[in-house]
């Protein structure tokens, strides 16, 4: 199925297919991606200019007076410019991941994860990455709003309070995160009322899954997944990288499990479903199938597995009976075989294999089904000892919220920290009831589309300004501590006024302290005592601060055991299988993307202009579609295509993603946000098919607002009420106007070098397969070459230590958390939606998607693209004022004061690593200005201005940059190694923002001349190889390949057929591998 | 030939004569005109003197008095950045020294009491894309006054050095050759 003969790879299908689109050329190709900037602003300015730039020089050199303001009283322990680090808890999602906070002068600068801390272990992903832009957001909302005008928080409770005694039935609706102080403070609070109740809701939920293991089990609980005790993982379209509670957990484990260095044999991952998801490209196999047959599937494969272990369960046995895999493969259009082989494996791994689905109350179904027969319960996952209470949301409670809004039952309704004006589809009847609501009250961070509807809105405090305490493993207990005191004035946190407003209705809060400080302690005090802790609080108190939270020495044991299988304990479960009606004809699909997630920093540049791992596209949706499908409708990426559903009508343009099901349109969720992006408001130049999508909205031309995306939930339809991701039934047809995307896949192409004289192809990106792997470690790497002529030589450098970088292309699951890690470290622009389509985007660190194989069924392999710091770097060669040079510890030094922007280096650069400042890119983007000072010196727009890292140089306009292997972190581990007497900087000790921030654990960083360093011992592995080695330039960035477990389905269905007498099935398979044969 | 030459020199005094009219008239109109054109020349803010809201005297304290840097500069051998005293430190000495009629402690006192900080105005200001940490240097045994000059003989505190690129490698080349310090050279030891 796989052609992994075919060593070549490629980065679109443009490319397969010889296309000249934007989307698959080069900055060097595209004549419209080297235009000048839309108003021709530059040469104008230079033209006049020219003739008063002496004049204007002589009186504009003056120096910038700077003042200097120190503290009357300097806090205790504080130095200005020295960093200090904060042990805290990550809110940005309900993971609670533990947290690092970099501070400077009393700013957070950067987070990064806690490699003590069980949960996240030392990964954190994208979106923590960016969540200090959120913190400075010039466009948080600073005071409250009593309707739509701004106002005090005195004035705000005056509002309320005189709402509140008199409601009776009071709803909290707000976000999934595992907060035990906040939940006591509202259930004090809810407890003032006649009818007051929590609802708990999130986007991305686990309704489906908690559902199914309550009926299964009888405990309403989401199990700890261990995938480091897994051997096979079958992924039912669940996109557990991106999606899953504890998914950077899942991410370190996967990886850990694909250690070739540590392992016998790496795990291998098997997704079914019809999108090219997240984790499906970090499949070892792929079973394209309808992503509205994914759970059939899953139905089908445990009909197989328990027919081949002879376990017959009465309580699903009757469900089970209805399916087999003769017949869904008949259905589903692929080989019986593919399967049975699949069910096979699993088997024969059983107590190591575990089975994951997307959130739908069928897919669970099946995957609780097949986790039972394979034994992952209790060994993989683990739901006795210390299961995970991240997500535990539930749709019924939204349900029967929704029914009492619209009934008009509803006296004040509160909205926490979620957006569901936005997120929930029109279909769910939120939107509507909620006119019915009498008082609506938003407690948010931003005046997001829920703060457009409420009465009053109540600005919060950001989490990095806060108190909390979090929960999100049992026994697990994290603490959230402020790094910074709230910004603005009129701004509270939620705990803090639940707990306010409880005293003000005269009934008793559940601590004395009246404010989130003291309830944390409150609670941390209980904790010491039902933990037996001895020793004064202060010092328990203390060393939790330090340690980032506490478990106790009991639960950690715990955690490590093994936890036994949990019985079946439901009865007629027969309901949960209520099959759908079958889509026949296109179905549209509606997904989560990596990074975008559901739209919580929608307002986050750094997130939008994140490229998505799997099309690279940024700022914005598309109708994702197989070549096949693009072909039958005459389009090509970027045509604008018309989606009819039986409920309304989406226009967006085509994204052509190889490997996706010939009948499925992916959609982003999470994009066509109406509430303002600061960066759009700066930048008139919108991706137009926006507002097309607008004005062929159901109610005509009723919106023009600019948005980015489309907003896919607005269609109606969507069969189980509040879900999402249901597949929907569509016709596509072409329009005749072109759209606009933006996409990064090819911008930054580098180009596959042939072998002078023998015109072999020379890969970039590596992957071979395990069984090739096996036998012979330095398979797929380029073979030694005789030396070539070259014009450098061997260069020595004087320092005795030289810095080098290993990346693990087998761990990398292209996440990107390193990319915003960077970017934050870093200070890099964001450049919108224009320039990153003229092939301008500033990304230090890209992480490049390589396409190996056949159109049909692609293999992916994600490679992070850096400076490689070559020895002989060809950018220093041509520089002509020295801007580039080496240093004597083999970095590949930027000046950036010296660079006059011929952007030579960066066309002489072979790996297209380097970024040009073609604006000053954080003031045309309407972002801050750092060039400008008021008279007093100080930097207007100032909340942005302090997300800077003081450490590093903010570029500006006409100036060269790229990754410098975090040089300020180098030189700071090389000063602090000197002050404690040593000569060299230990193992270990930098760390590069990517590296940090990497959840696979993928790249390694250290000293190369050291042997004994662990960068060294994977430079030494047979299986590394650099790119384009054979230029001779010596880059300093060793990969190591992709190896992909892939299953020999030619062995397996040999055995299977042997084993199965059933003539039928071996015709099916037959038959279908014929149909293959066509395929490719 | 003599008449050309004369007629020469008086073009070239006429000349001179203009320019130093122009500038005089530069220098009168434009304020702060000496600071912003010593910048065009190499030694750019050396010399630079500007008057601070409150009159503390180095020569005084750090000369006469003795105090050692350290005491109000406490954190600058901890940080990277240059470390001003809070008020808070002036009182330590302040509050058991009678004001009596001195207005300027008069000053320091009140602003102390109300909590106003002192707007000090920046001496010594590097560019932006140069990286100084005053640690390294104060653990590599540089002493104050070799950056920031006879401090304890100044009353206003004025820019010492020319604190330009040459000046700073020049000290880093010397000490690395006589072998005190291996003070580095390359170009990120400062950029980046």
């Amino acid at each position: 199925m796989f052609d992994t003969n075919e060593a070549h790879e490629w980065k679109s299908a443009e490319e397969r297919l010889g296309d000249k689109t934007p989307a698959n050329l080069n900055e060097f190709q595209n004549p419209e991606l080297l235009a000048e900037p839309t108003d021709g602003a530059r040469r104008e300015f230079l033209k006049i200019m020219g003739a008063g730039v002496a004049v204007a020089g002589f009186a504009g050199c003056a120096r910038p007076v700077e003042k200097i303001v120190p503290e009357v009283n300097r806090p205790d322990q504080f130095t200005p410019g020295a960093k200090v680090w904060y042990s805290s808890t990550c809110q940005g999602c309900a993971d609670a991941c533990g947290v690092l906070v970099k501070t400077i002068d009393g700013r957070p600068i950067k987070l990064e994860g806690r490699k003590p801390s069980l949960v996240g272990r030392g990964a954190l992903c994208a979106s923590a990455q960016a969540s200090t832009y959120d913190l400075y957001d010039p466009e948080r909302l600073q005071a409250p709003l009593v309707a739509a005008q701004a106002t005090s928080l005195k004035a705000f409770d005056e509002a309320l309070l005189a709402v509140l005694p008199k409601a009776k039935s009071v709803r909290y609706l707000r976000g999934a995160y595992p907060s035990e102080v906040k939940r006591k403070a509202l259930s004090a609070f809810l407890a003032s009322f006649a009818d007051g109740k929590d609802v708990v809701w999130n986007p991305i939920s686990s309704d489906a899954a908690l559902k199914v293991q309550e009926r299964l089990h009888g405990t309403r609980l989401l199990p700890r997944v261990r995938l480091d005790r897994a051997d096979r993982i079958l992924d039912l379209g669940s996109d557990f990288l991106n999606l899953s509670w504890g998914r950077l957990d899942l991410a370190k484990d996967l990886s850990r499990r694909r250690d070739l260095d540590t392992n016998q044999e790496p795990l291998r991952l098997t997704t079914i479903g019809g999108l090219v998801t997240h984790t499906g490209t970090n499949a070892d196999d792929r079973i394209v199938i309808r992503q509205s047959l994914i759970a059939d599937a899953g139905f089908a494969l445990a009909a197989e597995v328990s027919r081949i272990l002879g376990v017959s369960d009465a309580r699903f046995g009757s469900i089970l009976s209805k399916y087999s895999v003769e017949s869904f493969a008949l259905l589903a259009g692929i080989p019986a075989a593919t399967l049975k082989a699949l069910a096979v494996d699993l088997v024969a791994h059983k107590g190591k294999a575990v089975v994951l689905a997307a959130d739908t109350v069928r897919g669970q179904f099946a995957a609780g089904i097949l986790n039972i027969l394979l034994g992952a319960e209790g060994a993989v996952l683990d739901a006795t000892l210390s299961p995970s209470l991240q997500f535990e949301t539930g749709s019924q409670e939204l349900s029967a919220l929704i029914s009492d809004m619209e009934s008009g039952r509803v006296d004040v309704l509160f909205i926490d920290g979620i957006n569901p004006v936005y997120s929930l589809p029109e279909s769910s009847g939120f939107q509507k009831a909620l006119a019915k609501v009498r008082t609506v009250v938003s407690v948010t961070l931003h005046r997001d589309e829920t703060a457009e509807k409420a009465h009053l809105v109540l600005p919060t405090t950001h989490w990095l300004e806060d108190w909390n305490v979090a929960e999100p493993q049992k026994g697990v207990y994290l603490l959230a501590q402020p790094t910074i005191s709230p910004l603005y004035k009129e701004v509270r946190s939620a705990t803090d006024s639940l707990l306010g407003w409880t005293k003000a209705l005269g009934k008793t809060t559940p601590w004395q302290a009246m404010d989130a400080h003291g309830a944390v302690r409150s609670f941390w005090a209980d904790l010491q005592k039902s933990s037996n802790v001895a020793g004064t609080f202060e010092a328990f108190w203390e060393d939790s601060l330090r340690n980032g939270g506490f478990t106790s020495a009991s639960v950690r044991a715990l955690r490590e055991g093994s936890s036994s299988a949990r019985p079946v304990v439901g009865q007629n479960l027969t309901d949960l299988d209520q099959a759908p009606k079958p889509i026949t004809s296109l179905e549209i699909a509606p997904y989560w993307a990596a990074g975008m997630r559901d739209s919580s920093q929608g307002n986050n540049p750094h997130i939008q202009e994140l490229p998505d791992p799997v099309t690279k596209m940024v700022w914005g949706n598309a109708a994702l579609m197989g070549p096949k499908r693009a072909a039958e409708l005459g389009v090509k990426t970027e045509d604008i295509v018309k989606l009819e559903t039986p409920s309304g009508t989406l226009e967006l343009p085509v994204f052509v993603v190889p490997g996706m099901h010939k009948d499925v349109v992916g959609i982003a969720l999470g994009y066509g946000r109406t509430a303002s992006l600061r960066m759009l408001r700066g930048n008139p130049e919108l991706p137009i098919w926006t507002e097309i999508a607008y004005a062929t909205d159901g109610k005509g031309m009723a919106s023009k607002i600019p948005t980015v995306g489309v907003r896919v939930s607005r269609l109606s339809g969507f069969g189980t009420g509040v879900s999402v991701i249901d597949p929907l039934s569509a016709i596509a047809t072409k329009e005749a106007r072109d759209g606009r995307l933006s996409t990064t896949q090819a911008a930054h192409d580098i180009a596959h070098q042939e072998k002078p004289g023998d015109g072999e192809w020379r890969q970039i990106a590596i992957q071979v397969n395990w069984d090739e792997y096996s036998k012979d470690k330095k398979i797929g790497t380029p073979e030694e070459h005789a030396k070539l002529f070259t014009f450098w030589g061997d260069p020595k450098f004087a320092s005795e230590q030289q810095w080098g970088m290993a990346i693990d292309l087998n761990k990398c699951n292209g996440c990107s958390a390193c990319v915003v890690g960077c970017h934050v470290e870093n200070n890099v622009p964001m450049v919108g939606f224009e320039e990153v389509r003229r092939g301008r985007d500033m990304h230090w660190l890209r992480i490049d998607r390589y396409f190996h194989g056949g159109l049909e069924e692609p293999q992916v392999t994600h490679q992070p693209m850096l400076c490689q710091q070559c020895d002989n770097a060809p950018c220093e060669t041509v520089c002509p004022v020295l801007a580039t040079t080496h240093s004597d510890d083999g970095l590949n030094q930027m000046t950036y004061n010296r660079c006059i922007g011929t952007r030579y280096c960066a066309n002489n650069c072979p790996y297209k690593v380097r970024r040009f400042n073609w604006t000053n890119n954080w003031k045309s983007q309407g972002l801050v200005d750092l060039y400008e000072k008021t008279d007093d010196g100080r930097t207007p727009n100032a909340p942005l201005a302090m997300a800077f890292n003081p450490e590093v140089t903010v570029r500006s306009r006409g100036v060269m940059e790229k990754c410098t292997f975090c040089v300020q972190r180098v030189q700071n581990a090389r000063y602090e190694s000197k002050e404690l007497g040593l000569n060299k900087v230990p193992d270990g000790d930098i760390q590069t923002a990517c590296q940090q921030s990497c959840p696979a654990e993928a790249i390694v960083f250290g000293d190369i001349k050291d042997p004994h360093s662990k960068v060294s011992r994977l430079i030494q592995a047979e299986r590394g190889y650099k790119v384009l080695e054979w230029l001779q330039i010596k880059p300093n960035v060793t990969f190591l390949p992709r190896v992909r477990h892939t299953a020999d389905r030619k062995a397996v269905s040999a055995a299977v057929a042997l084993k199965n007498s059933s003539k039928e099935a071996t015709e099916n398979s037959k038959a279908h591998t014929a149909k293959e044969a066509e395929h490719e | 030939m003599p008449l050309e030459s004369k007629s020469i020199s008086t073009f070239a005094g006429a000349l001179a004569l203009l320019a130093v009219v122009t500038l005089a008239a530069f220098f009168a109109i434009v304020p702060d005109a000496w600071r912003r054109t010593s910048n065009l020349f190499y030694y750019a803010n050396q010399g630079y003197q500007p008057a601070q809201p409150l009159d503390y005297n180095h020569k005084l304290h750090a000369g006469q008095r003795k105090i050692p840097c350290l005491y109000c500069h406490a954190g600058i051998d901890r940080g990277s950045k240059g470390v001003l005293p809070s008020l808070e430190v002036c009182m330590n000495c302040h509050a058991a020294i009678p004001t009596r009629d001195r207005p300027k402690l008069k000053q320091l006192v009140s602003w102390y009491n109300q909590g106003t900080p002192v707007e000090w105005t920046k001496v010594h200001d590097l560019p932006d894309f140069v990286r100084f940490n005053h640690r390294q240097h104060l653990a590599a045994g540089v002493v104050c006054q070799t950056c920031h000059g006879p401090i304890q003989e100044m009353n206003v505190v004025q820019q010492w050095a020319p604190l330009t690129m040459g000046w700073c490698v020049n000290c880093h080349r010397d000490s690395t050759a006589t072998g005190h310090h291996n003070a580095p050279t390359t170009c990120q030891t400062c950029h980046y």
